[in-house]
């Protein structure tokens, strides 16, 4: 079982997010970054998988600046047997379908039997590469991974729908699948695994060699949205104040 | 003239007569990429882990404790100081700092102490002095917290006093077994461990080392000790009733228990420092979001001038003793680097490349105690009320620190190693006052020198004058008293506060001027380093007069008084500390987390 599991470096929940002088993105140097909580869930899922299989390798994939290396090395020291680095230096790119073109080119060769990734990433929350990528590559797709089930050369995914409805789904590999978050619990690396994990190859692809699209996609600004406060003091008597109440709370707070 | 003397540098003390910025020091900003991902994981964990657990942890809950224990292990967290062979992963002791940081930003110093024993007391005397058969019987189980362990060497009625202890072992008439009786005293991991390093007499005056298990026939567990903090952890008495220890339990040699206690404490004591510095920093966090969201007269209290001193003291003084502490697990490492890793006495010789910087440990151990001591007590002031409140995350904090300068030898009995061993140093001229002295006419003769663009030439300075004032009081200490010195406590203990002064403040010096040769002139690491300059000359300066006036009975001698006149004239700056502590207040309120 060869499976690639998309990484994206991400703005830790924690971190400072001040905007960049252009307002076309945060202040990348005052930013602390982290790996993509989702695809912390995916990566997980993917040794699980090889561990459950008995056999395979993982491969941890990411596109960006150097930072990402960062990630790379993460999933490494978790259990990823090699990395994938797709150099990227240029502004943000937050255009699904190019940076879809990007994967797409570098995985085809690699001939997966499984790519994981995160339902979202936690920065621009796009949610299409792992579908995009499958489209491309001809490969099955499925979103919303809440389990997974390898059966000979089959995937059973278990999909979460809305409204707490869920759906089994059968598949044949090789599949794209996206993975929601919560499914599993995300080891930690382990003090031998972080010593290992500068011994592993992370293969480095030039920004020449994967960059075959135009984008479709900029940033115009970005921009903290207005709070505003508006009070309205609420007249009459108990009744009346009390179903003023229940539509306020029914269609402007949407909490009943 | 005699002969110069030639010693390795690679001991401790010899700062105290070098030029201030010889050599470069070890500190958190020469970490490797593996210690900061090593870093990173353990405060992830710590956080995820530790940090929501702290109060039922609190209750004594031994099921949680030993599971995250072995959580702990699974990752490789125990075995940072012990062999590979035996399941450890045998990292350096910079390494083994950062985890013991890491555990404790998780905000539980009842689970710190369990996992300190285990990782530390607990396990170094079987890793510096097991046998082989040993090690391999012990280690593995206890490197993945399936078997806790435990040290017992305090008695009822020995406890600075370790060596007096009572317990006695007595060799069964054919040699097959010892037979214990004795009784030991607050024994962290008590009632928890499985596996027991006890220090006892043979033949009633051979202090040696013994590995006893759980189970033993004859050893008996006391009921759980009510503390004042730490409440989360286990702590015992042990009794030994004509208990039965098989020969082979023996630790090293018969009579050689005294270099498996002091071993353990040398370790313990700079830890303990890092534990400290986890626990400050964590502290420090909630105390500044806290004076952020609490608001009096109209406006947050952190805006508040005698707020700002406060949250400046406790971020000078907590980098400070990071300075200090990484630069003396620096130096052991780099004395450790020395060694051949495959001699069969790597790890005994470990412990004297250890047991080198004895001075440098202690000082750590009462630097770090007290800074947390001081930060702590701060920390609830600025809580106010809410300081008081057990909901609230300093009272707990508070009760548990207090236990700081007691464990790991006392305060008082580290002091006395620090002036103990610096006067060995002297008198086997290891450390060289007397030439050092000899210079100080030529030194004294010079001006000022060029100030140039260093922003820190007038601290370094300061300290330079510093050194040679306190090599004076030192010598004349030693003039005046001897080998008696040992008994003037009050005085030992000033001379040990001006050493440790002067090492950290170099520390903190040359921390900052390798950030600023690394990374541009960083305006807040450099204030800090003013401030704490500043304020530790004058004490440098008060303690040496303290010193002096019981030194020279009142009456300072001609010769000498011109001599200090001049060196603490020199060691004045002008420095404006209020100012520069609302600077720092005001950055350390944009920053979420602890910056340095």
């Amino acid at each position: 079982m060869k499976i690639a599991v998309l990484i994206k470096q991400v703005p830790g929940s924690e971190s400072p997010l001040p905007l960049n002088s252009t307002q076309t993105w945060v202040d990348e140097p005052q930013v602390t970054y982290t790996m993509n909580p989702p695809d912390n869930y995916a990566l997980e899922e993917a040794l699980l998988i090889k561990e459950n299989v008995g056999d395979g390798e993982v491969v941890a994939v990411s596109l960006g600046p150097e930072r990402v290396k960062k990630v790379i090395r993460e999933g490494l020291a978790k259990g990823a047997d090699r990395g994938i680095y797709l150099e990227e230096n240029s502004q943000i790119e937050t255009d699904p379908l190019s940076i879809a073109r990007s994967f797409a080119s570098v995985l085809q060769d690699e001939n997966f039997d499984l790519i994981l990734t995160g339902l979202q990433s936690d920065d621009a929350g796009m949610g299409q590469t792992g579908v995009l990528i499958g489209e491309l590559l001809g490969l099955s797709t499925a979103t919303l991974a809440v389990q997974t089930n390898i059966q000979d050369e089959q995937i059973r995914v278990k999909r979460e729908l809305e409204s707490g409805w869920f759906q089994w789904v059968k598949l044949p590999l090789p599949a794209s699948i996206s993975i929601q978050s919560g499914l599993n619990t995300p080891r930690y690396p382990s003090l031998k695994g972080i010593m290992g994990a500068k011994k592993k190859e992370i293969r480095v692809i030039p920004a020449s060699e994967h960059q075959t699209a135009e984008k479709t996609q900029t940033i115009k600004k970005v921009f903290v949205p207005q709070t505003t406060k508006k009070t309205e003091v609420i007249e009459g008597n108990a009744d009346t104040a009390a179903a003023r109440i229940l539509e306020i709370l029914k269609s402007d707070v949407k909490v009943l | 003239m005699n002969e110069p003397i030639t010693i390795s540098l690679k001991t401790g003390g010899q700062w105290l007569v070098s030029p201030v910025g010889d050599t470069t020091i070890f500190c958190r900003e020469s970490f490797t990429d593996d210690h900061k991902d090593i870093e990173n994981m353990v405060l992830e964990f710590a956080k995820e882990r530790i940090l929501p657990n702290v109060e039922a942890i609190d209750k004594l809950d031994k099921d949680l404790s030993l599971s995250i224990l072995r959580e702990m292990g699974e990752l490789g967290l125990i075995g940072v100081d012990a062999p590979e062979e035996y399941g450890g992963t045998e990292l350096d002791k910079i390494t083994s700092c950062i985890v013991t940081e890491g555990v404790s930003r998780g905000g539980s110093a009842s689970f710190s102490c369990t996992f300190g024993v285990q990782t530390g007391i607990g396990i170094m005397g079987i890793v510096f002095f097991g046998t082989p058969e040993q090690k391999k019987k012990y280690l593995p189980k206890l490197m993945i917290g399936e078997w806790v362990g435990a040290y017992g060497l305090t008695e009822p009625s020995s406890g600075s006093d370790a060596l007096a202890a009572k317990t006695t072992a007595v060799l069964s008439d054919d040699g097959s077994y010892y037979i214990l009786n004795g009784e030991k005293q607050f024994i962290s991991n008590g009632a928890w461990a499985d596996i027991y390093t006890i220090l006892a007499q043979v033949d009633g005056d051979k202090f040696s080392g013994f590995i006893i298990e759980r189970g033993t026939a004859g050893f008996e567990i006391g009921t759980e000790e009510k503390k004042m903090g730490m409440k989360g952890s286990s702590t015992t008495s042990l009794k030994f009733t004509d208990a039965r220890v098989p020969v082979e339990n023996l630790l090293y040699e018969v009579g050689k228990g005294a270099a498996i206690a002091f071993n353990a404490l040398n370790i313990g004591r700079y830890k303990l420092g890092a534990a400290s510095v986890g626990g400050i920093k964590l502290a420090l966090e909630e105390t500044i979001k806290y004076a952020l969201e609490r608001r009096q007269f109209g406006q947050p209290i952190a805006r508040f001038d005698a707020i700002r001193g406060k949250i400046a003291d406790i971020s000078v003084r907590l980098f400070a003793t990071d300075a200090m502490l990484y630069r003396t697990v620096g130096l052991i490492q780099d004395a450790i680097d020395d060694l051949d890793k495959n001699d069969p006495d790597y790890y005994k010789k470990m412990g004297e490349a250890t047991e080198r910087f004895a001075v440098e440990a202690s000082m750590v151990k009462v630097f770090g105690s007290e800074t947390s001591d001081m930060c702590i007590d701060t920390c609830l002031q600025i809580f106010g009320g809410y300081g008081f409140i057990e909901e609230y995350p300093l009272a707990r904090a508070y009760r548990d620190d207090r236990i700081n300068t007691i464990w790991e030898g006392t305060n008082e009995i580290n002091r006395m190693i620090i002036t103990g061993y610096m006067m060995k140093k002297v008198l086997l001229e290891e450390l060289s006052l007397r030439n050092y002295l000899k210079e100080l006419d030529d030194f004294l003769s010079q001006d000022l020198p060029g100030l140039g663009d260093d922003p820190l030439s007038l601290e370094k300075y300061g300290l330079e004058n510093a050194k040679r004032l306190a090599a004076l009081v030192f010598h004349e200490a030693l003039c005046e008293y001897g080998q008696d010195l040992k008994h003037e406590q009050q005085l030992g203990e000033a001379l040990a506060d001006i050493f440790t002064e002067i090492f950290t403040m170099e520390s903190v010096i040359a921390r900052v001027s390798q950030i600023q040769s690394a990374n541009g002139a960083s305006n807040m690491s450099s204030i800090i380093a003013r401030i704490y300059a500043a304020e530790t000359l004058l004490t440098i300066k008060s303690l040496s007069k303290v010193s002096l006036n019981k030194i020279f009975k009142e009456i300072i001698p001609d010769n000498h008084q011109e001599t200090i006149q001049q060196l603490t004239s020199r060691m004045t700056l002008h420095t404006d500390v209020i100012s520069l502590k609302q600077e720092l207040a005001d950055f350390m309120y944009t920053k979420k987390d602890y910056p340095f």
